[in-house]
Order: structure tokens, then C-alpha cells, then sequence
């Protein structure tokens, strides 16, 4: 008997001993993410969410592009994080939620986009599946750091290695970022995407091939490759439109949120004033209004994303006229730039799939003959064009525009990157 | 299988232990049959039960119901020790010499009382059964009387007063239990900060769930557990004493020891009571006739009320409780049943408890005993939110919020009027109408085997067991004040599931003036939760529960913890006078990230009894006669809050009407440790004149590094933060016990205690800028180089000389630039307790305790006061016009004012007791009867302007202390008990 209660005890011992592999619990309240990473269904079901993080930052772009260039003036006493970007200058410090949101809120679609890209090619996707996901990703990362870039002096751009993540220049981030669009494109042309992918995964109204075509024009452009700019926009076929999908429900339009329902700042009435005479666009973007703004600047009313299901467009077809417009202009083809320019300005709203319009007569070879008057001519069309698209602060910049038609050149740092991360550069004085 | 490597090198050191002990050459043994009888050294009486054992052996027996015992043994020739012990009584050795006599007759062994509980033995956190003087840490032990007859609502409310070093904390006066023990001071920031539970060997649970909003008031699961099944309680305090139990001991470690059978006939406990409870202490409130101030044209005459009056009541409570036990030399049992019903001195608070215990020993054969456990407990509260914490849905809350000056009653119909301020609630209805019932069903079993296969080697295998589910609900009618006009319902329910494994091996053995003990063990324990928590709106009438609603919200919690331990200790005694114990545990766990898998916590300590030694019984020995030093070493660690903390998750992010996932912006932590505490620890325990005066002191300095909190990532990395092992804190200080007999003889017996400690507490290093607890309303704030929850808010402006400088109207100013206010940390822990027992009958007891230096932030009185509401007594001096308008809304936004010192004593425990005159009883046919008078929180001498000091407005949280708002106060209860035992 003794012997058999010390082989119970030993029993006992050995059991406890072996059970060792228990200590890898799982947490059954929430995905983590081995399981998502490690998995079709949760890599897919990231791919979807990163669309929608993306689709929540792109506020923050336009706010920091039209607040910086003076086209949006604050309403409510209460926000005075925005009022910040309205004043500008040292007013706007590190501290800033705008300053963060764009940030983190861009950083976490990259975050997203950078695992899709390391991970989708370890479990089992279908190819097309397989591609269409990473070059979704390489897309959106792309799309993301162009954002950044635009508003940021220095940004890092592989963000995933390290818990600093190290900064790159402007020139590094551009060439980067046109070589992840390259990527996505070669991508999908040697492994079209699937079905299940353009039906389960591909946010609905986004046109996958048009955008990185459209997005190697826009960074092109922006890099000064005037080339590939213009090769870029003649392969973006025109009569499409790729736009982000919102609802009411779980993926509201956040532009519609801030500005139409909790009118947190208005457009300046400037820019209607300053509109040529009949151009047809102005009323595309806005409504008259006698308002002024809460430091008294005379306002208009916003006339887009007046649901919270209301589409956006990731391009719209006038960029791409306008990225050839002004490629060649910069290599000084005034010929072909008037083209484009006159395309721009002669398009109707009925002609145009986003249905925006001029409408406006086209102008003479002899108006627009110098290369500093053709600029001058699609920096006012990119103006009217593009309103809320996010591309005017780059644009107020690239035309060489005085600082006094800016609030800021660029954005400081968030201090929460400045405090946990020593890679931080200063902040640009304006 | 990583934990097969590590445990390799535990296991190799127990074989060496073994090989050392083994190498010794031994003679040939023999067999000796050792007698004897064991007998009170007063009474002469025997002492059925007592334990004999042979040192350095497992051998032993226990005394027959004559006092009697014999021992059958085979031992080498030499000399051995024989100890001598019984539960309350001083131990004694007598040396013997096994040689050629077969028969060693060792004659009448007497045993002194111990009244001071000097030599006592330890069995938490020292790897074995060890005795107290051999132990280099301080451990605190409490006999099971003290905690039954203090009639306190819990076991952990009991122990207020009586453990120096702890913290013991009743937090209101909600029935149904919410107790804060911090041993040593508090040792975590982000974690629950109570001590582990542990009840004979089975580790057991003592969450706080909040599973509904009740404003702040949440109990703690150790509620649950009968005082009257309790033994002994054994309190070990920081890292020194509590190394063995490795990653849940920064904390410290409570066991409760339940009664067990004994010798003899069957002895039948029974016992009645019934008592009665008030509030001491009420807020004057205003009756001033006017609703606003001379001064305002609209003022109108007001009927006002005091609402105190329709919320407190009388609140009665009564227990049975049976106990029956005995047992023979193979079996003994004990069993028991208590009823209690208790009612809240707030209206519609009660409490009702049924607890079943069943404890077996049985001997299987002479060197296998069996033992089992089983306790079974069911509990039904009536509670009703009170504080605000959480919400303004209180009914103490509300008489704060609600003007006086309106009715609150209910009409003919019996619909209450919508108050006031309508975003919080009619008291009266809360109290009357609503519904928050909590359910509790818990059973916790053990099953223990001790063998003692070989002369020196003894195992044990325990298994634990603790189960329980706790369903509250909440039913709000529909019509209701307070946002809840469709009405509420609410159903939350959490299960618990606790179970440990131990295996320990001892093994002892004594060559020359040398003695060895070596222990090793092995744990495996774990703990599942689900939480389910779902309420509906828009109920139809007269209905309330779920599915006579709609608009349902779900939620689901699941949780596993598992814990693998294993240790190895080692103690070498020396002429029994000299003790170095040194110990490692290694401790792995779900928890902890898969870099930092497996910890170690090392331990070591010396005692030394210096009174044994010849050159101080012939110099300090007549008055100092007995000295013992002790230094202890060692670390532990604290769990990490969350059990995933450790993985990186996702969270849903819709596109396109896809269900997609992004990932949380909190990082995941592979790397994740347990938090962990080293401690050291000084002290001295010794006596004088003979025993008479017991004084045990100790200082300690704790420091707790790798404090899990969150610490801020570069947002470049797609998060915000990561919870990571980066805080520091420390607890200094010291504790004495001091412990006399002020008088013996036969017509009286005085035995004095006092307890008094000190802890300091600091934060010493915060990874990042100090930030405020949550739920304090921003008040109680974790900043670097302070104590843990300081109080934080603006002052008063004050001129050079001190004085307030107030406003061209008279009206205080505030310094807007907040600074910190006050600790709610006590400097001192102090009680007094005086037990008297006069001619055999009476017996008399008065326990005074308290805490001082601490601060105590009473929101209440700042809402009182604040115009708007208004109701206290205070404020009627602006409605007289004797102060100037907006006084009062000046003075409500410097918290300054509402600091108060919180330092109380009080008159504890106050008990009377007449045993009848044992002819009388004999005569009856019982044993004895006794009937007692014990009140409890009758007085209490402080300064403080509210209820009471003795306040936590957030319940058992570990930052906000000291918060008063609208908490239940701790009623003065009288009780009255009748036992009869046979």
C-alpha cells in the first residue's frame, strides 16, 4: 500500500509537471494578433479594416491642407485645437489634436497595411486574393505617407521594426512611396485579383488599378518626375471614379460629421468671391451664406458630403487633366499644357463622372503664353477643382506661393512622438 | 516544456538535499515504545489531543482522552528530542536518551498556558509546519475566538486592530461585506492591492465584481466566509514571509485555518443572537425658511425636510449557529450551520447568509491521514446604490442632491414626484421602487493527504476548490426619475472557478547540535471567469426583468489564469537556538509574456534566539528572559491586472458593410513580469519577567520595481501605449506588539495588547507625468516622489499671514493652480485591547483602535453646501445673510477646504460576558452556557464633519482611498448572545 500511495504522489507531480503547455492561454474576448495574422479569415478581415481607418483619417488631411492655406475659418468657441491651425504660426504646437490625429490615425492604416504586406504572403490566400491585398496595402500605406509628407517635413516610413521608428526626408519618402504604388501595380498585373476579393474585400466603389495609376501621377508630379507623371495620368482611364464607402451606421462619412453636422468651421468666402465669373464648380462645393466665422471672417455654406453616407472621391478625374497640365508645363510644353488646361476648363458636370464642371471658355494659346501664366492658370484651376481633396497646402507650396497665403509650411511634431521617441526631429519654425 | 528545465534544477537540489542527509552513517536502529501523559499544569486536567512529536522525525502520536500516549518507534541509539504541544498552551521538550531500554517512560508532562500566544506554529509562506520562534520573518496570528466574538460582518472586517502592520478597513455600511486589508502599506498601482486568500490550502477568491453600477459600493468575495468555522488566521505581510508563494504574494498572504473534529465525545455548539444597529452620527441639515437669500426677490418660504430621517432606520439582525464535532484516534469531524439575517440602517437593505461546513480527518493508517473539506454558501442581498462615485443614482447620494425644500413622496397613487434636479433620482423612490439584488452560491472543498511513509519524510497532496457564482440584478420601473423613464433592467452574473494542486515533500534530520529541514514543492493552479452582463430599456409595465424589455445590450467576459510554482527550501537549525532558512520558487504563468515566462524569487533569513544562550540567562535572563533576533530577506511578485494583458488584439472596423478588424491601439506585451517586491525585514521578538510581557517589533523597508503601468509608444508605430513593467514604489515602516499579563490569579486574569504601526508610502518612479486615478473625479492623483493617491485640487488664496484673502464681497477666492492637498494614508495604525476575565463568569473585553494622520476628502459636505442643492446646515448661514451670496459657490470649487483630517480612534469592540456557574449547567445537562453583550463602532473620538472617517466612497480600489460621498456609514450595533454548548 505504501508503495502504490507513492506512485499516486509521483503521479501527481509527473501531472502537474506536464501540463507545462497551458501557460499558452488564449484570449478568447478579443482576435490577437497571431490569430489574425496567422489567419485567411482575420488577414482578410484587416485588409477591410484598414480601408476604414484610412477612410476615417482623410478629414484630418483636408483640414490641415484648407486651415493652412486660409480656406477654412472655425465657427464654435469651443474648438480650439482647430482655431489653432486658423491662426497658425507658433499657435500651433505639438500638443495639437489635429496635429495627432493625423498622425496616429494615418500610422495605424500604415501599421495595418505594413502587416498585410508581410503576413498575406504566409497563410494560405488564393493568389488573387493574395495580390489584390497586398497591393491594396501597398497602396493605402502609399496613399498614407503621401498624406503625411505633405503636411510633415520628415515622417517615417517603415513603421512596424521598431518601437522608434526612424524619419526619412521628403525626397526618400516620395521615391518610397512611388515604388510601393510600382509594387501594387506589378502586383496586380501579374496576379489579376480575384473575384472574392473584389467582392468581399475591395471596399465598394474603389477602383484598385485607376488609383495607384492615379496616385503614381499625383506623387510624380509632387517628386517633379514630370515623365512618369504624365505616362502615370494617361493609363488612369477617365470614366471611372473610385471613391470610399461610408454608411450611417458603423462607417460614417467623418467630413460630413464636422462640418455639416456639428459645423466645427466653414469655408471662406473668399473663395467664392475669387471664383472666375460662371465657373460651375463653385457652386459644386459651396453654397452663399451671410455668416461670418467666430474671429468674424466672412463664411460660406459647405455643399458636399451633406450625408454621413455621403461618397468621397480618392482622385477625381480634373487632377489627372491637371497632373498632365502641369507636367508639361513644368518641362515648359505650353502646347499640350493648354490641352489639358482647356479640357479642365471647357468640362461640363454632365461630362465629368464625378460631376464636377467649369464650364468655363477655354483660353487662347495667347492668353497662357509664358510658363509662369500657365502655372498660374492651373494653380487657380487645382484651386476651384480640388477644393476638398487635401492637395492644397502641396500645392500652395509647390507654386512657390508667398508664406502669407500660409498659416504654416508645415506641421510640428505630436508630443507624443516627441516624448517616446528620441528619433524625432525639431520642429520646422513655419 | 520549458518549465521541465526549469523545475530540473529544483528537483536536482531536493535529490542533493536528500543525498546530504542520507550520507550521515547511522547505527543500527532499534525499537522504543516512548509513553507519557500530558496535563494542564494548573488544572492538572489531561490535555486530550496534544501532539507529542520526536524532532527531527515524522513520528509522533497524540494524547488519549486520559492524556495518554505511546509511541512505537524504531530509531538509531542517541539523543532525541520530544516536544510536547497543545493549542494554546506553551510547548515543552524533553530531551531523551534512546539506548538499551525498550520502554522509555517520560512520566507526566505539564503544559503551561500560553496566554500570550508566544510559541505558536506557523504553516503560511515557510514551506512547512514550522515553529514561530524559528521563523526569521514576523508572522501574525490570530486565534479563531477573537474573530467569531467580535462579531463583526466578515472575517476581514474582524481583523481590524488586531494584525500590527495591517490596514484593515470596513468601507461602509452596506451589509453584505466591502473590506480593504493592505498589509504593509500598498504594493501596486494598476492591481487589485488585497492580500491573497488562502483557507486551509485552498487558494479562494476575493474579487471585487462590480457587475452593477451601485455608485462606488462593490463587496469583496472573503464576505462569503463563516467567522464562527474559524481556528486560527495567519497573516504574513510582505516579500520576506511570503517568497513561497511567488507571483500573487506582493500583496501578502491571509490563511484561515477552520475548526477541525478533536478527541472525545461529540461536543455540540449551539448559539443565538440578535442585535440591533443605528447610525452614530447624522448631517445637521438646513431648515431655514426660505429657499435663497434675503437678498434675492424670489425668495419664497419653504417646508423643508430632513431626508436622513425616511433613509436610516433601526436596522435588526439576528444568527443561529449550530456546530458539532468530535471524533475518535481514525476519524474526527466537524460540522456546522449558521443562518444570518442582517437588515442595512439604510431602508431596504438586508442581507440573509446560509453557510454549511463539513471537515473530516481520517487516519487510512497509522502513517496516511485524509482529510477533506467542504463549505457550502448561499447568500441573497437587497442592496440599493448609494455613493457617486459612479453616477448620482444614490439614495444617501440624493439626499446631497435633492433641494429639502421639496416633497419627495409619493402621491395618492403612489407615483414619486421627478425631482429637482431630474438627471439624478428621487431618493425615496430609488429606495422604495428600485431593485438591486445580489445572489451569491459558492462552495469551496479541499481534499488533503499527509504521509508519513518514512521516519524523516513526510508528503502532502492537496487539491482546492473554490466555485462560486454571483447574480445581480437590477430593476428600475418603469416611470422612473433620474433618465430611467422606460424603465431598466439588468441581469449580470459571474462565475468563478479556483483550482490549486500541491504536492510537498519534507524532510527533516538532525545529526550532532545540527538540524535540517528541507521542503520542495510543486503547484499548479488556475482560475477561470465569465462574466455575462445584459439590460434592456423601454420594459413594459409592472414588469422588470429581461425580456419584458427592448433595446438590449450584451456583453461577455471569459478569462483563464493558470500558474505553475515549484520550490525548494532549506532550513539548518543549530542547538535549536540558531535558524537559517533559505528558499527559491520559480513561478510560471499564463499571464506573463513568453519572453518572461518563468520567474524566481529567492528568500532567505536568520533567527536567533540568543536568550538560549548561556552568557544571557546568567546576564539578562531574570528580567529579559527570552530574546530572539531575526533579519529576513526576500522578493515576490504581483500579477499583472489583466489576464491578456500580455496579447496584442484587434477591434472591429467596418468598411463597406464588411465586418473588418484593426488592431487596438494598446500594444501587446511579450515581455510582460509580474510586478516585484524585495523586502527586507529587522526585528525582535522577545519577553520579559518570565514570559509575562510578549513583544514582537519589527521594521521593514519594501520596494516594489517593475510596477506594471501604461506606458506612452511613438504614435509612428500604430499605437498609443503599451503596458509595460516600468513603475517603482516603496513601503517603509515599522510594527510592535506588545502583549502583557497585568494581572493572573484566580479571581481575575488581565491581559493587555497593544498594537501600533507605521507605513510610509511613496511613489518612487512613474514612467511618465503623474495622472489621476480614475473614478476620483480627478482628486486622487499617482504622482512621482508622493504617496499612492494623494488628493489634488486647487486651494484657497490666502494672504501672507496665512488668513483667506477673500473678494471685495467677503467671499473666499480659489488658487487656481492645483497643488496636493492631503494623503489619505495613515501615519499610525494603533489598538488597544483589554480582555478581562473576573471570577470564571464574567468576561469583559474593550478593544479600542484607530488610525492617524490620514486625510479624508468629504465630497459629501461640498455638495451639502453648494447653493444649488443646499441642504446643509452650513449653508442656511448665506440664506440668513450672514454670509454673503455666493460664499458658498466660491468655497465649493477649493477643494482645499474639504480635506479634513481623518484621524479617528474608536471604541471597537465592547463585549460583556456571564458563563453560568458550571453546577447550574452540569445540573442542566450542558457543558456550558454563556450569554454576552457585545456592541461594536460605539464611539468614536475624531474631528471629522461627516458620518465617519472610516470611509471609502470607492470601495476596495487601490488609488481612491478616503473618498467620502454619500457612503453608508458603519452603524454602532449592539448584539446580544446566548451559547449553549454540550
Amino acid at each position: 500500500m505504501k508503495s502504490n500511495i507513492l506512485t499516486l504522489f509521483a503521479c501527481s507531480a509527473l501531472l502537474i509537471v506536464t501540463a507545462g503547455c497551458e501557460l499558452n492561454q488564449l484570449n478568447p474576448n478579443a482576435p490577437t494578433d497571431a490569430q489574425v495574422l496567422g489567419s485567411v479569415e482575420g488577414i482578410k478581415a484587416l485588409a477591410i479594416g484598414m480601408q476604414a481607418q484610412y477612410g476615417e483619417t482623410i478629414n484630418e488631411t483636408i483640414e490641415v491642407s484648407n486651415f493652412l492655406t486660409r480656406w477654412y475659418f472655425t465657427m464654435p468657441a469651443s474648438v480650439l485645437g482647430l482655431r489653432e491651425l486658423e491662426t497658425g504660426g507658433s499657435d500651433v504646437q505639438g500638443f495639437n489634436g489635429t496635429v495627432n490625429n493625423m498622425w496616429s490615425g494615418h500610422y495605424r492604416a500604415i501599421k495595418s497595411a505594413e502587416d498585410l504586406i508581410t503576413y498575406a504572403p504566409t497563410v494560405p490566400l488564393i493568389p488573387g486574393t493574395r495580390s489584390g491585398i497586398i497591393a491594396l496595402a501597398k497602396l493605402i500605406k502609399g496613399m498614407s505617407i503621401g498624406e503625411l509628407i505633405e503636411a510633415y517635413e520628415r515622417v517615417p516610413i517603415e513603421v512596424t521594426t521598431s518601437i522608434t521608428p526612424t524619419f526619412v526626408d521628403r525626397t526618400t519618402a516620395l521615391n518610397y512611396v512611388i515604388t510601393l504604388f510600382e509594387e501594387a501595380q506589378v502586383e496586380i498585373t501579374t496576379t489579376p485579383p480575384s473575384a472574392d476579393f473584389n467582392s468581399n474585400v475591395l471596399g465598394i466603389g474603389f477602383d484598385l488599378t485607376n488609383t495607384i495609376r492615379a496616385m503614381i501621377a499625383r506623387y510624380a508630379l509632387i517628386k517633379g518626375d514630370y515623365d512618369k507623371a504624365i505616362a502615370a495620368a494617361n493609363s488612369v482611364d477617365l470614366s471611372k471614379t473610385s471613391t470610399l464607402f461610408y454608411n450611417s451606421t458603423n462607417a460614417r462619412n467623418p467630413i460630413f460629421l464636422i462640418t455639416i453636422q456639428l459645423v466645427y468651421y466653414k469655408p471662406a468666402r473668399s473663395w467664392r468671391l475669387n471664383a472666375e465669373a460662371g465657373d460651375g464648380r463653385v457652386a459644386y462645393w459651396v453654397s452663399p451664406s451671410n455668416q461670418t466665422s467666430f474671429h468674424g471672417k466672412p463664411v460660406d455654406d459647405f455643399n458636399q458630403f451633406k450625408t454621413d453616407a455621403a461618397k468621397y472621391y480618392v482622385y477625381l478625374p480634373g487632377e489627372i487633366m491637371l497632373i498632365k497640365a502641369e507636367a508639361y508645363a513644368r518641362k515648359n510644353d505650353l502646347v499640350n499644357a493648354l490641352t489639358e488646361v482647356n479640357r479642365v476648363r471647357t468640362k461640363t458636370a454632365a461630362s465629368d463622372p464625378a460631376g464636377i464642371g467649369a464650364g468655363l471658355p477655354p483660353k487662347t494659346a495667347a492668353q497662357l503664353s509664358t510658363q509662369a501664366a500657365m502655372l498660374e492658370e492651373i494653380f487657380r484651376q487645382r484651386q476651384y477643382e480640388l477644393f476638398i481633396t487635401g492637395l492644397l497646402l502641396g500645392d500652395s507650396r509647390r507654386f512657390g506661393k508667398p508664406n502669407s497665403d500660409r498659416t504654416r509650411n508645415w506641421l510640428p511634431y505630436p508630443d507624443t512622438e516627441r516624448l517616446s521617441n528620441p528619433n524625432t526631429p525639431p520642429d520646422p519654425a513655419f | 516544456m520549458d518549465l521541465l528545465s526549469s523545475l530540473r534544477g529544483g528537483r536536482g537540489m531536493l535529490l542533493c538535499a536528500f543525498l546530504i542527509h542520507m550520507s550521515f552513517a547511522q547505527e543500527g536502529p532499534r525499537t522504543y515504545t516512548i509513553t507519557g501523559t500530558v496535563t494542564d499544569a494548573k488544572t492538572g486536567e489531561a490535555l486530550i489531543g496534544a501532539n507529542i512529536t520526536i524532532r527531527g522525525t515524522t513520528l509522533g502520536a497524540s494524547a488519549d482522552k486520559d492524556g495518554k500516549y505511546s509511541i512505537l518507534v524504531t530509531l538509531a541509539p542517541g539523543t532525541y528530542r520530544i516536544a510536547h504541544s497543545f493549542v494554546g498552551y506553551k510547548a515543552r521538550t524533553i530531551d531523551v536518551q534512546l539506548g538499551t531500554q525498550a520502554i522509555v517512560e517520560l512520566g507526566i508532562v505539564t503544559l503551561e498556558e500560553d496566554l500570550l500566544q508566544i510559541q505558536e506554529i506557523v504553516v503560511t509562506g515557510t514551506g512547512t509546519a514550522t515553529e514561530k520562534e524559528r521563523l526569521g520573518n514576523a508572522v501574525a496570528t490570530l486565534t479563531g475566538s477573537r474573530v467569531a466574538e467580535a462579531y463583526a460582518p466578515t472575517i476581514d472586517a474582524a481583523l481590524v486592530g488586531k494584525i500590527p502592520g495591517a490596514q484593515v478597513q470596513q468601507n461602509s455600511g452596506t451589509p453584505g461585506g466591502g473590506v480593504t486589508v493592505r498589509l504593509r502599506g500598498t504594493s501596486t498601482i494598476s492591481a487589485s492591492a488585497e492580500p491573497l486568500y488562502i483557507v486551509d490550502g485552498v487558494i479562494v477568491d476575493n474579487s471585487s465584481n462590480e457587475l452593477v453600477n451601485l455608485g462606488g459600493y462593490v463587496g469583496n468575495r472573503i464576505a462569503d466566509l463563516n467567522p464562527n468555522d474559524v481556528e486560527r488566521i495567519e497573516v504574513v505581510k510582505g516579500a520576506a514571509a511570503a517568497a513561497l508563494y511567488g507571483s500573487r504574494a506582493n500583496n501578502g498572504v491571509i490563511q484561515i485555518f477552520t475548526k477541525r473534529g478533536q478527541l472525545g465525545a461529540p461536543r455540540i455548539t449551539f448559539r443565538t443572537q440578535g442585535g440591533v444597529s443605528n447610525i452614530r452620527k447624522k448631517y445637521e441639515v438646513n431648515m431655514y425658511e426660505y429657499d435663497k437669500p434675503p437678498s434675492d426677490p424670489t425668495r419664497r418660504l419653504v417646508t423643508r425636510r430632513d431626508y436622513q430621517d425616511d433613509i436610516f432606520r433601526t436596522a435588526y439582525q439576528y444568527e443561529n449557529h449550530l456546530a458539532m464535532s468530535g471524533g475518535n484516534e481514525a476519524t474526527k469531524y466537524y460540522l456546522s450551520v449558521t443562518q444570518n439575517s442582517e437588515q442595512g440602517i439604510v431602508n431596504a437593505m438586508d442581507h440573509e447568509k446560509v453557510s454549511f461546513r463539513a471537515n473530516i480527518d481520517q487516519f487510512v493508517t497509522g502513517w496516511l491521514k485524509l482529510a477533506v473539506g467542504a463549505n457550502y454558501i448561499y447568500s441573497y442581498t437587497n442592496r440599493v446604490p448609494n455613493g457617486g462615485i459612479v453616477g448620482g443614482e444614490g439614495v444617501i447620494t440624493n439626499f446631497a442632491f435633492q433641494p429639502n425644500w421639496f416633497d419627495l413622496r409619493p402621491n395618492a397613487e403612489g407615483k414619486y414626484p421627478t425631482p429637482p434636479f431630474a438627471a439624478f433620482a428621487n431618493q425615496l423612490e430609488v429606495m422604495n421602487t428600485w431593485k438591486a439584488p445580489l445572489r451569491v452560491n459558492r462552495f469551496i472543498g479541499s481534499l488533503q493527504f499527509v504521509a508519513t511513509p518514512l521516519t524523516r519524510l513526510s508528503l502532502e497532496y492537496r487539491i482546492g476548490y473554490d466555485q462560486y457564482r454571483e447574480n445581480a440584478n437590477r430593476q428600475i420601473p418603469i416611470g422612473s426619475s433620474a433618465g430611467y423613464v422606460t424603465g431598466f433592467s439588468q441581469q449580470a452574473t459571474q462565475d468563478a472557478l479556483l483550482v490549486n494542486n500541491d504536492i510537498t515533500a519534507t524532510h527533516t534530520y538532525a545529526v550532532d547540535e545540527f538540524g535540517f529541514t528541507t521542503a520542495a514543492g510543486l503547484s499548479h493552479s488556475y482560475h477561470e471567469g465569465t462574466m455575462i452582463n445584459a439590460s434592456v430599456r423601454d420594459l413594459i409595465p409592472v414588469a422588470t426583468i429581461l425580456s419584458s424589455g427592448a433595446t438590449a445590450t450584451a456583453a461577455e467576459f471569459r478569462e483563464k489564469r493558470v500558474i505553475y510554482g515549484s520550490f525548494i527550501q532549506e532550513t539548518v537549525g543549530f542547538r535549536d537556538r540558531l535558524f537559517l532558512t533559505g528558499a527559491l520558487r520559480v513561478d510560471g504563468a499564463s499571464t506573463f509574456g513568453e519572453d518572461n515566462r518563468f520567474q524566481l524569487f529567492p528568500k532567505a533569513s536568520l533567527s536567533y534566539v540568543i536568550s538560549s544562550e548561556e552568557f544571557w540567562k546568567a546576564t539578562f535572563g531574570s528580567t529579559l528572559n527570552r530574546f530572539k533576533f531575526r533579519v529576513a530577506w526576500g522578493q515576490s511578485g504581483g500579477q499583472p491586472a489583466g489576464t491578456y494583458d500580455r496579447f496584442s488584439v484587434y477591434v472591429q472596423q467596418s468598411n463597406s458593410n464588411r465586418p473588418g478588424l484593426v488592431n487596438s491601439t494598446l500594444l501587446g506585451n511579450q515581455k510582460l513580469k509580474p510586478e516585484r517586491m524585495t523586502e527586507i525585514e529587522v526585528g525582535a521578538d522577545f519577553g520579559l519577567f518570565n514570559d509575562r510581557i510578549n513583544v514582537e517589533a519589527t521594521y521593514y523597508d519594501k520596494q516594489v520595481k517593475e510596477l506594471l503601468l501604461r506606458r506612452t509608444l511613438p504614435p509612428s508605430t500604430g499605437f498609443s501605449g503599451i503596458l509595460d513593467n516600468v513603475g517603482e514604489l516603496e513601503n517603509k515602516g515599522f510594527e510592535v506588539l506588545l502583549k502583557g499579563i497585568v494581572w493572573n490569579d484566580d479571581d481575575l486574569q488581565w491581559i493587555s495588547t497593544f498594537v501600533v504601526s507605521q507605513n510610509k508610502n511613496r511613489v518612487t518612479k512613474l514612467y511618465g507625468p503623474p495622472f489621476a486615478a480614475p473614478n476620483s473625479f480627478g482628486i486622487a492623483r499617482v504622482q512621482e516622489g508622493e504617496p499612492l493617491g494623494v488628493f489634488y485640487g486647487p486651494k484657497y488664496l490666502r494672504n501672507p499671514d496665512g488668513t483667506l484673502r477673500l473678494d471685495a464681497l467677503g467671499r473666499p477666492q480659489r488658487d487656481p493652480v492645483a497643488q496636493i492637498l492631503g494623503d489619505p494614508q495613515p501615519e499610525f495604525i494603533l489598538a488597544f485591547t483589554n480582555e478581562f476575565q473576573v471570577l470564571k463568569n464574567f468576561s469583559v473585553l474593550i478593544q479600542f483602535d484607530g488610525m492617524l494622520g490620514q486625510d479624508v476628502f468629504n465630497f459629501t459636505r461640498r455638495i451639502l453646501e453648494t447653493p444649488a442643492f443646499g441642504n446643509g446646515k452650513e449653508y442656511e448661514k448665506e440664506l440668513r445673510g450672514e454670509l454673503p451670496v455666493g460664499y458658498f459657490n466660491n468655497r465649493r470649487t477649493v477643494f482645499e477646504e474639504y480635506v479634513e483630517d481623518g484621524s479617528f480612534i474608536k471604541l471597537r469592540e465592547l463585549s460583556v460576558g456571564y458563563m453560568l456557574d458550571n453546577e447550574f449547567t452540569k445540573g442542566l445537562g450542558l457543558r456550558s452556557v454563556q450569554v454576552k453583550l457585545t456592541g461594536r463602532n460605539l464611539l468614536s473620538f475624531d474631528n471629522y464633519s461627516g458620518y465617519d472617517p472610516e470611509v471609502n466612497a470607492a470601495s476596495q480600489s487601490t488609488l481612491v482611498r478616503g473618498f467620502d460621498w454619500s457612503t453608508v456609514p458603519i452603524p454602532r450595533t449592539w448584539i446580544f448572545s446566548l451559547s449553549l454548548s454540550l
